[in-house]
């Protein structure tokens, strides 16, 4: 019986164990996302008793702060419907969304030291009215603002990042909407047909049209170098599977850098259809346009149909930037960025530094790579053809005086009327300062609507002191 | 007096006054809006019943364990401090009832001339444990989701924590005689062993027990805790896992035919499959405690500063989830480690007892402790399916801290061995 009596024994304190890795499963590991949870009204609570922090743009301007109005405080959004899209907003209603939301635990203090953990509660008991954390964003307010303004009454979007470190400069979206004003004016931006509340800037997929040509370049000279050299007769038009694509803009015998300045269909929907849907698809993963990288904000991932699921039709328009290839303005500002960069395609951030009350940094997020698209010489051949783009092909609107400028444009074919207006780019196109993606929706042709707001945006950064 | 006996239970006992005070310390600093005369007052109180208990444990010259009572009043200051951070009202109801169960710790050691004359009335057991029953479902009356109460008029009587103890003390002896028959008597068909019908009887006796506990009660908890506690017993008693097994099978059976039949069981077992789905309904109460342990972190808040109040029922079924929001995972592990000291002196004494009936009730009553927190701690994390139980020594509850206390004078008790 002493035998039975140990092994029940060994039965009961393994459970006993059991639960004890769990205890520390649920107060370790799972701590932050029960704190943080929406549902738990502790958040509240501590919201009730300590001073949100403030968003503050690269050159200290304030994007949004709490103020005292005798016993009730505000949260005050300078720049208002500019920056909506990136503050988000905090309310008791409707929660929060934006930087509100993922920098919440931040801004209320709960992140870095012992306020992030147990003690929160401590210092809550001693001091109420005690400030959170500052997060220090890339974010330039005033670029923003112009970016915004130059979009005007067009629905659309803009973004903008230093290539060398993923750092978004702007990131604005129309229409936008104003913080302060979500409580009283929900229903109407919730039920608006123009969707004010989406991100057009990370959430709004649309197709990218030409603008594509830059990763199916990259594609084909990836898999065939040679092909910077074969000419093409370019017939006006392309059939693929009994399908007629029209295409006269680019008629006749041309190399790939005219094709590419001129925005050949022919051309490159035969090439996508050389290169296979395998290694398409591999190229857009390769620059991560399908898949989720991390980002301050909420982000959406681009979407290409698997190629098992792609017909050659499907392929060839793909190929242009048609078809089911959907992305998001800031897939295709990573993309331009990853070229601008020699190659290597940066993470997108928005927060730069988290700071405490008294200045002191407890969070830098430094610039991470997420892979090497392309190789440098590659990147370079690429380059120069973007180039030729802005100096004699279809985006002209795009230059700068004294300074070279690479681009694509693009006018992608939707079932909304009008085509959607692209522009990517970056410059200086030797040593690059900005990429920009811009797309209009309805805008028409890329070069006409989309080029002259990139050209606006990178002459604008590179007119700034370092 | 003789002051040399049980020296060591009194230099343990300092620093459970020690916690104690400086838990009601902490208890003031954190609301010192709620005066500090009733945290005083309390712990005068407390200390008061602790100390003389055990000098009168000394008096009588008791020569049992001299750690299962330390242990167990760490728990029980540990719960006293909670349940005033939850209401003050409910701290004052509990501290009487912590005389009451002292008083009933006391006089099981006391009065009981020999642990071992408790087995020669095993059928009347059987019989007061099955009226206690019978009459809670006839006069029941329903609370917390469990019809499991008979009011007396002044206070409310739990009858099943204390027939849990008359269960095990009837299985002790039951097993202790007819432990060679159910040993023995498997006849063989095809050379698989198949049991004879006093290998089967007293194993579908408590699969119907427990579900009539849990058809007629609502009672999910307390009927997995009977069973669970019988199966240890009747294994520790005969070593065959197919005691386990096949009993594991015939609790799944009933588990199955319950969920297929009450709709109490399928609520139960979706919100503890996926209580997200219902934050604001039925997986409000779980997903509370989740909050309120997963707030606490690795130190917890500080006693009297978190928010432990926004979980229902907060001071009965979920004092642990209050307790580690507080104390954080720190303060949890203490509490579970300080159950498995309990429990690991409760089956030393088992081991170390003359008698078969000693060690089937020592290890008996010790699983029961086990199961019984088991099935609450586990629950409160989502661990198992929630099921409404106290936290032995610590929830706040009358009938659970007396039936609690019966069961730790029962553990000294035996291990005084002859009955001194």
């Amino acid at each position: 019986m002493d035998r039975n009596i140990v092994r029940i024994a060994g039965i009961l304190f393994s459970a006993f164990f059991t639960v004890m890795v769990y205890l520390t499963y649920i107060q370790v590991f799972q701590a932050d996302d029960l704190l943080n949870h929406p549902r738990n009204k502790r958040l509240q609570f501590l919201e009730e008793a300590v001073i949100r922090g403030r968003i503050i743009d690269s050159r200290g301007r304030v994007m949004a702060e709490t103020v005292n109005t005798g016993n009730n405080s505000q949260r005050v959004y300078p720049y208002g419907e500019i920056t909506g899209h990136i503050t988000g907003y905090v309310s008791k209603k409707y929660a929060r969304w934006g930087l509100e939301s993922s920098y919440n635990r931040e801004m209320l203090g709960l992140a870095g030291g012992l306020a992030g953990d147990g003690g929160w509660a401590i210092e809550r008991a001693i001091s109420s009215g005690q400030h959170g954390n500052d997060i220090i964003l890339s974010l330039d307010a005033e670029l923003q603002a112009k970016a915004y303004n130059l979009l005007g009454d067009r629905k659309g979007a803009v973004v903008a990042i230093e290539p060398s470190t993923g750092r978004v400069l702007a990131m604005a979206s129309r229409p936008g909407f104003n913080p302060e004003d979500i409580e009283i004016k929900w229903d109407d931006l919730r039920e608006d047909p123009d969707s004010p509340l989406l991100n057009r800037a990370s959430q709004g997929l649309y197709p990218p049209g030409s603008a594509m040509k830059v990763v199916t370049a990259a594609g084909i000279l990836q898999a065939e170098p040679e092909t910077i050299n074969r000419i093409f007769d370019a017939p006006g038009y392309v059939i693929i599977e009994g399908r007629r694509i029209e295409d006269k803009q680019a008629v006749g015998r041309m190399g790939l850098r005219e094709a590419f300045a001129r925005s050949s269909n022919y051309v490159f929907s035969t090439l996508g259809l050389e290169l296979g849907a395998q290694a398409f698809l591999k190229t857009a993963r390769e620059f991560w346009m399908t898949k989720d990288f991390p980002f301050d904000i909420y982000s959406e991932s681009g979407r290409i149909p698997k190629p098992e699921d792609m017909s050659r039709l499907e392929l060839g328009e793909s190929a242009i930037g048609q078809g089911r290839v959907l992305v998001t303005p800031l897939n295709m500002a990573m993309v331009v960025g990853a070229i601008a960069n020699g190659g290597e395609l940066m993470a997108p951030v928005l927060v730069d530094e988290v700071r405490k009350p008294d200045g002191s940094v407890i969070k830098t997020n430094r610039p991470q790579v997420l892979g090497t698209p392309v190789d440098r010489q590659l990147a370079g051949i690429i380059r120069e053809m973007m180039v030729s783009v802005v100096k004699d092909g279809t985006g002209k609107a795009a230059a700068i005086k004294g300074v070279e400028v690479a681009g694509k444009t693009g006018s992608a074919e939707n079932p909304h009327g009008q085509p959607h207006a692209w522009f990517i780019g970056f410059a200086p196109a030797d040593s690059p300062r900005v990429a920009v993606a811009v797309i209009i929706e309805n805008g028409g042709a890329g070069g006409k609507q989309a080029a002259p707001v990139a050209r606006e945006i990178m002459k604008s950064v590179i007119g700034q002191k370092r | 007096m003789q002051f040399e006996i049980r020296k060591n239970e009194r230099s343990l006992f300092i620093y459970i006054f020690v916690f104690l005070w400086t838990g009601l310390a902490s208890l003031y600093a954190a609301e010192p809006v709620n005066g500090f005369k009733l945290p005083v007052v309390l712990g005068i109180f407390g200390v008061t019943a602790f100390l003389v208990s055990h000098l009168l444990l000394v008096k009588w010259e008791i020569r049992g364990d001299m750690l299962l009572f330390p242990l167990t009043s760490m728990l029980n200051a540990a719960g006293l401090i909670i349940v005033l951070r939850l209401s003050p009202d409910f701290a004052v109801r509990q501290f009487i009832w912590l005389y009451v169960g002292l008083a009933a710790f006391l006089v099981t050691i006391r009065l009981l001339p020999d642990y071992r004359k408790l087995e020669e009335y095993k059928y009347l057991y059987i019989f007061a444990g099955l009226l206690l029953l019978l009459g809670t479902i006839l006069f029941g009356v329903e609370a917390g989701g469990a019809r499991s109460w008979i009011d007396l008029g002044f206070a409310r009587f739990q009858p099943s924590e204390v027939v849990k103890i008359i269960l095990v003390i009837f299985l002790a002896s039951y097993l202790a005689e007819k432990k060679e028959i159910l040993t023995q008597g498997t006849r063989t068909f095809m050379s698989i062993p198949v049991p004879g019908l006093q290998y089967a009887g007293p194993l579908l006796v408590m699969w119907g027990f427990s579900l009539v506990l849990l058809i007629f009660q609502k009672d999910l908890g307390t009927a997995l805790i009977f069973f669970g506690t019988f199966l240890a017993m009747i294994f520790i008693a005969t070593g065959r896992w197919s005691y386990i097994v096949s009993g594991a099978g015939l609790f799944s059976l009933g588990a199955v035919l319950c969920y297929l039949f009450f709709s109490h069981v399928q609520v139960r077992v979706a919100t503890w499959l996926n209580p997200w789905t219902d934050i604001d309904g039925k997986g409000y109460q779980i997903i509370q405690s989740l909050f309120a342990i997963g707030s606490g972190g690795a130190y917890g808040t500080g006693l009297g500063l978190g928010r432990p109040t926004l979980i229902p029922a907060v001071h009965t079924d979920f004092v642990f989830s209050a307790w580690s929001e507080e104390t954080g995972l720190l303060g949890g592990l203490a509490l579970l480690i300080i159950y498995c000291l309990i429990i690991y002196r409760g089956f030393r004494i088992a081991l170390n007892s003359r008698s078969d009936f000693g060690m089937l009730l020592g290890s008996g009553l010790t699983s029961l402790l086990a199961i019984q927190t088991l099935v609450i701690a586990g629950g409160v994390i989502k661990l198992f399916p929630l099921t409404g139980v106290t936290l032995p020594f610590i929830s706040y509850g009358g009938s659970s801290l007396v039936s609690s206390y019966i069961l730790l004078g029962l553990l000294v008790k035996i291990s005084a061995g002859d009955g001194t």
